[in-house]
C-alpha cells in the first residue's frame, strides 16, 4: 500500500473514532434504518476523501460533516418514489424492535427539521448556539424548532402509548 | 420519563459496530481513486489562466490605442466645442441670478433649499426588512431593526405552521418580510432550483423554511403573500390572510 492510501485509511478512521456515531444517528434519523444510514455515512467519508477539504479546526470539520450526512440521508429520502412506502417499511422494521425502542419510531415520524436538532441537543448535547452553527440557523429558530420538536415528540409518544 | 430522555436512552444505544466501521472504511476507500487528493489540486497558474491573461492583455492594449487615435482626431471639433460650451455656461449664470429658485417638486412645494429625499427614503410604515443568515438586516434605524427582531420568534412561528399545514415536500423561501400599519406582510417564494441558484443558496438543498435576503424584486409565481396581525389577548401573531399569486 503506498502512502498516501496510508495516509487516507488514517484519515478515514480518525474521522470514523471521532463523529462516526454522530453522523450515524443524525442518518439513522432521516433515513430510519441502519443499512442505509450505514451507507450514507460511507457516502460522507467518499465526499471527504474525494474533496479533501481543508478546515481551520475541529468545529469546522464537524459541521461540514453533519451537512453532508444530512444532505445525502435528505438526498436519499427524496429519491425514493413513494414517501408512504418508506413510513410503512419503517413500520416493518421497528416491529422486530425492542418495546424501549417505540420513541424512535415517534422520532421517525417528525420532520427532518426537528429530528436534527433533538438529536443534537439531547444526544450528542450540543448547545443551541453549536446547534446554530452546525444547522446555519439562527438561535431563535433552533430554540424555536427544539421547543416545537419537543412537544410534537412527547404528543405523539403519549398517543402511541394510549394506543398500545 | 419525559420523551426527550427517552430518546436519548434509545439512541445512545444506536452506535457503529466494530464491524460496520470496517465495511464502512474499505467501502469508502474502494470508492475513491488512490491518488484523488492530489488529482484535485489544480495549479493556480495553469495553462489556460495564462493565455486568458495574456488574451485579455492584448485585448486592453488594443482598446487603449483605439481611444487614444479617435481622441486625437476628434481633438480640434472639442476644443470648438469646449469654447461654446463656456459661453453657453457664463449665459445661463447670468440668467439664474436674475430668477429666483422655484421647486417644481409638489412635495416639495414650500421651496426647501434641502434636495426633495422622498424617493429614497422609507414611505410611512411600509418599511423593507432584509432577512440574512437568520438575523434582520434593516433599511432603518438600528432601533427600529432591534425592536422588530425581538418579535422575531413571534412572526415566524404561524408562518412555518402555516408552511406545514400545505404539506408540500419541496417548500418555501421566507424572501421578504415588511410590517405596515401593524401588521406584519410576509412573502414566500417557492424554493426551487433555479431560484435557489439565482439566490446563491446552493447550501440550502434541504428546502425547508428559509430565511434568505433578497433584494425587493418581481415577485416569481407560486409565491403566497401573507398577512399577520397581532392578536390583543394572546399577544401572539395569527395569519389573516393568505394569497397565491399565479
Amino acid at each position: 500500500m503506498n502512502p498516501s492510501r496510508l495516509q487516507q485509511e488514517d484519515n478515514v478512521r480518525r474521522i470514523l473514532q471521532q463523529y462516526g456515531d454522530l453522523l450515524y444517528r443524525m442518518s439513522l434519523s432521516i433515513v430510519g434504518n441502519s443499512a442505509d444510514a450505514e451507507d450514507m455515512v460511507q457516502d460522507t467519508l467518499v465526499t471527504w476523501l474525494s474533496e479533501t477539504p481543508d478546515f481551520p479546526d475541529e468545529a469546522h470539520e464537524k459541521q461540514w460533516l453533519v451537512k453532508v450526512v444530512r444532505n445525502n440521508s435528505l438526498m436519499l429520502i427524496r429519491k425514493r418514489e413513494n414517501r408512504d412506502r418508506i413510513l410503512s417499511e419503517q413500520a416493518k422494521v421497528s416491529v422486530g424492535r425492542d418495546a424501549d425502542y417505540g420513541i424512535l419510531d415517534v422520532l421517525y415520524t417528525l420532520p427532518d427539521k426537528y429530528k436534527a436538532v433533538l438529536l443534537l441537543f439531547y444526544v450528542e448535547e450540543y448547545s443551541v448556539e453549536e446547534i446554530a452553527t452546525v444547522l446555519k440557523k439562527s438561535v431563535s429558530a433552533v430554540k424555536m424548532r427544539l421547543k416545537r420538536g419537543r412537544e410534537m415528540l412527547s404528543e405523539r409518544y403519549r398517543e402511541k402509548e394510549h394506543e398500545g | 420519563m419525559k420523551a426527550e430522555d427517552l430518546l436519548k436512552q434509545a439512541m445512545s444505544e444506536q452506535k457503529l459496530s466494530d464491524e460496520a466501521r470496517e465495511r464502512i472504511l474499505s467501502g469508502a476507500l474502494k470508492s475513491v481513486p488512490e491518488n484523488a487528493p492530489e488529482a484535485n489540486k489544480k495549479p493556480f497558474f495553469n495553462l489556460l489562466l495564462i493565455r486568458r491573461l495574456a488574451l485579455g492583455a492584448c485585448a486592453c492594449l488594443v482598446l487603449i490605442v483605439a481611444v487614444h487615435v479617435m481622441s486625437t482626431i476628434f481633438s480640434g471639433d472639442k476644443k470648438e466645442a469646449d469654447s461654446s460650451a463656456k459661453e453657453d455656461a457664463v449665459s445661463a449664470v447670468n440668467e439664474e441670478v436674475k430668477t429666483p429658485s422655484v421647486a417644481t417638486s409638489p412635495l416639495n412645494i414650500e421651496g426647501d433649499a434641502t434636495p426633495n429625499k422622498n424617493d429614497s427614503a422609507p414611505k410611512g410604515e411600509n418599511r423593507f426588512y432584509m432577512i440574512r443568515d437568520g438575523s434582520v438586516v434593516s433599511v432603518l434605524p438600528k432601533s427600529e431593526s432591534a425592536s422588530f427582531e425581538s418579535l422575531s420568534d413571534s412572526w415566524f412561528e404561524p408562518v412555518e405552521e402555516y408552511i406545514e399545514d400545505l404539506n408540500v415536500p419541496a417548500s418555501y423561501i421566507l424572501y421578504e418580510i415588511s410590517r405596515e400599519n401593524g401588521t406584519i406582510h410576509a412573502i414566500l417564494i417557492p424554493c426551487e432550483p433555479d431560484i435557489l441558484s439565482e439566490k446563491k443558496a446552493e447550501d440550502y438543498k434541504d428546502c425547508e423554511l428559509l430565511e434568505i435576503s433578497g433584494e425587493p424584486a418581481v415577485i416569481p409565481s407560486g409565491a403566497i403573500s401573507l398577512i399577520l396581525e397581532r392578536d390583543p389577548a394572546s399577544g401572539e401573531y395569527r395569519i389573516i390572510s393568505a394569497e397565491k399569486k399565479n
